[in-house]
């Protein structure tokens, strides 16, 4: 099969569903590089705040000097919000950025399916659910696939592309160039489990979790040592503080179940501990540190 | 100014490091390289031959010297009467000698008085060199150096309960003289980053075996995903593929858990010798890089 995109047209119009974090910040790289963009969630007051989420984010940016007026200007032009989904109606990609519910998912793709043009390009967002059981609940799975971008969405570089089962390699190409003209680095990765960065670092948390659990570290010395001698950013300690113990906890339980309880991925008494505890990292000013 | 015995793979990007910067110390360094090595060496050892032949009658009534002879076992002079400092930097892949080879070159080697030997834990607790080697176990120190392969200067040092202050505080001073911070950590199979590289290297090879995607989006994806200093299947090169699977087959004999299996990939990428930046091939091809030694083992096998 020919790898390249079967005279796809750049995509003009994006529609964005979910106002969250996560969609809303795939909203503002998609209207800053130029796309007409269309953010829905299911209650006004949810993309009132994705929109004052992007706006925020743009004058703290201008405010840093990295952001310029035009840049606010071309957002503002090219983002609009709706309540119905049928707002999404012309888009070329829609992008569903909902919470990770399979069964609200499936029920989403299906209802798109029915209200987009045959050749738009239906991808999701999601970092833990299967892209061939979202696509398996279409008619249409070769035009699902999954576009993983990564939190602060207009910061990070990385998005995964990934290929259901079924996604056809024209959709993962159109992807592909998307993710490009949006400036960032796409990867391709099949769909799997955590597909690459979930996957791949869940041993970054697991032995230094084992590693504590033999108590012959503390947390502290496990971190500077992966620091100092790994060169890693931040210590896994650290990292799971910022990112929320009980997030990192989900995500690991999430790969170890979709493995069928793979023991690389099992996760650690500790982290569940600590979950029970409350202790979720700096959003609760205690984790494996104290955040006064 | 001390006197050190250095023993390892001249091949290895550790041991130019070692050397400029014991060079720079000042320190006076004698090289004792692995038997199966020799052809590796960066100096004549035709010299030794006398001396070797000696040591090899002497020695030949009390050890089972299983290595062949062709291949000189000691281009070391021991010219120093003591060491301060026995530093192993590789951990010895050729496991049917490793042991026999350690106790002959301790044997072989004085210790001044508050002398120091520095062990690899990479596929070894200090407790167990110590274990095997009972008369030195006061002078044992484990370390990992993995760090310096990509440039960090900070050294992991682990003890054994019978490890003395005196060989500790040796150690340290060692490695500050070199420019090198340490940091002591538990004496646990693979100590930190050892086991937490192997271990990721582990997941990207079992993402890779199973054709999730390639080698250099699996690299780019935790680079940029997660803020990696170098891509895993790269970092494995830079370290070689043998030491990080050594350091898995160590976790799993030591936990008896199938969480530290390595992946049949490592395995077969090791009996291919791709190693990694040192043979010229691993994850990635290193064309400019094949040093002279290492091309005459992969001239047969072109490459595109």
């Amino acid at each position: 099969m020919s790898s390249k995109p079967k005279n796809s047209p750049a995509i003009q119009t994006v529609g964005i569903v979910g106002a969250g974090t996560m969609g809303a910040g795939i909203a503002q790289v998609c209207a800053q590089s130029g796309c007409r963009v269309v953010l829905y969630d299911i209650e006004q007051a949810f993309v009132d705040r994705g929109e004052t989420r992007i706006l925020d984010f743009l004058e703290k940016g201008k405010a840093k000097g990295k952001v310029s007026d035009a840049d606010i200007d071309r957002v503002r032009d090219n983002l609009s919000t709706t309540v119905d989904l049928e707002g999404l109606a012309e888009a070329e990609l829609v992008i569903e950025a909902a919470p990770e519910n399979m069964d609200l998912k499936r029920e989403l793709f299906i209802k798109l399916e029915r209200l987009v043009r045959a050749e738009t390009i239906l991808a999701s967002n999601t970092s833990s659910l299967s892209i061939t059981a979202i696509g398996g609940a279409t008619k249409t799975p070769q035009r699902v696939a999954g576009l993983h971008f990564f939190n602060p969405v207009p910061l990070m570089k990385l998005v995964e592309v990934i290929q259901g089962q079924r996604t056809s390699p024209e959709t993962l190409q159109t992807l592909k160039a998307f993710a490009e003209s949006l400036g960032k680095t796409p990867v391709i990765a099949k769909d799997t489990p955590g597909f690459i960065v979930n996957r791949v670092a869940r041993p970054f948390y697991g032995e230094a979790l084992r590693l504590l659990g033999e108590n012959a570290n503390d947390a502290a010395t496990i971190d500077t040592v992966l620091k100092e001698a790994g060169g890693f950013r931040m210590g896994p300690f650290e990292l799971m503080d910022l990112i929320g113990i009980d997030v990192n906890y989900a995500v690991t339980c999430s790969v170890y179940e979709a493995y069928f309880h793979e023991p690389r991925y099992r996760p650690h008494p500790i982290q569940r501990r600590m979950v029970e505890a409350g202790l979720l990292g700096r959003k609760t000013g205690e984790g494996f540190y104290k955040y006064e | 100014m001390s006197n050190i015995l250095l023993c390892g793979d001249p091949a290895d990007p550790l041991h130019d490091l070692l050397v400029r910067r014991c060079e720079d110390a000042g320190h006076h360094v004698s090289f004792y390289i692995h038997p199966k090595r020799q052809e590796f060496a960066p100096f004549d050892t035709s010299e030794y031959v006398e001396d070797i032949m000696q040591n090899l009658e002497e020695l030949e009534g009390e050890l089972d010297l299983s290595f062949s002879r062709k291949y000189l076992p000691e281009p070391f002079k021991p010219e120093k009467s003591y060491y301060d400092v026995v530093m192993a930097y590789e951990m010895d892949p050729y496991e049917e000698v490793s042991h026999t080879f350690r106790d002959y070159l301790l044997r072989k080697t004085k210790l001044g008085f508050d002398g120091v030997i520095l062990l690899p834990c990479y596929a070894m607790t200090v407790t167990l060199a110590a274990s095997q080697n009972p008369e030195y176990a006061s002078r044992i120190v484990g370390y990992s150096a993995m760090g310096l392969y990509t440039g960090q200067t900070t050294v992991e040092l682990a003890v054994s309960d019978a490890t003395s202050d005196a060989a500790l505080r040796s150690a340290r001073r060692y490695f500050e003289s070199l420019g090198l911070k340490t940091i002591l950590v538990g004496d646990t199979p693979g100590l930190i980053l050892p086991r937490t590289l192997a271990m990721l290297v582990n997941e990207a090879a079992s993402a890779l075996m199973e054709d999730v995607a390639s080698p250099e989006d699996i690299d780019t994806a935790m680079r940029l995903g997660t803020n990696y200093p170098v891509g895993p299947l790269a970092w494995a090169d830079q370290v070689g593929i043998d030491v990080l699977r050594q350091v898995l087959y160590h976790l799993f004999s030591e936990y008896g858990e199938d969480r530290y299996r390595p992946m049949p990939l490592l395995s077969k990428l090791v009996r291919l010798d791709k190693l990694g930046v040192k043979t010229g091939e691993g994850f990635y091809k290193y064309p400019e890089e094949i040093p002279e030694v290492s091309a005459k083992n992969t001239a047969p096998e072109q490459t595109v």
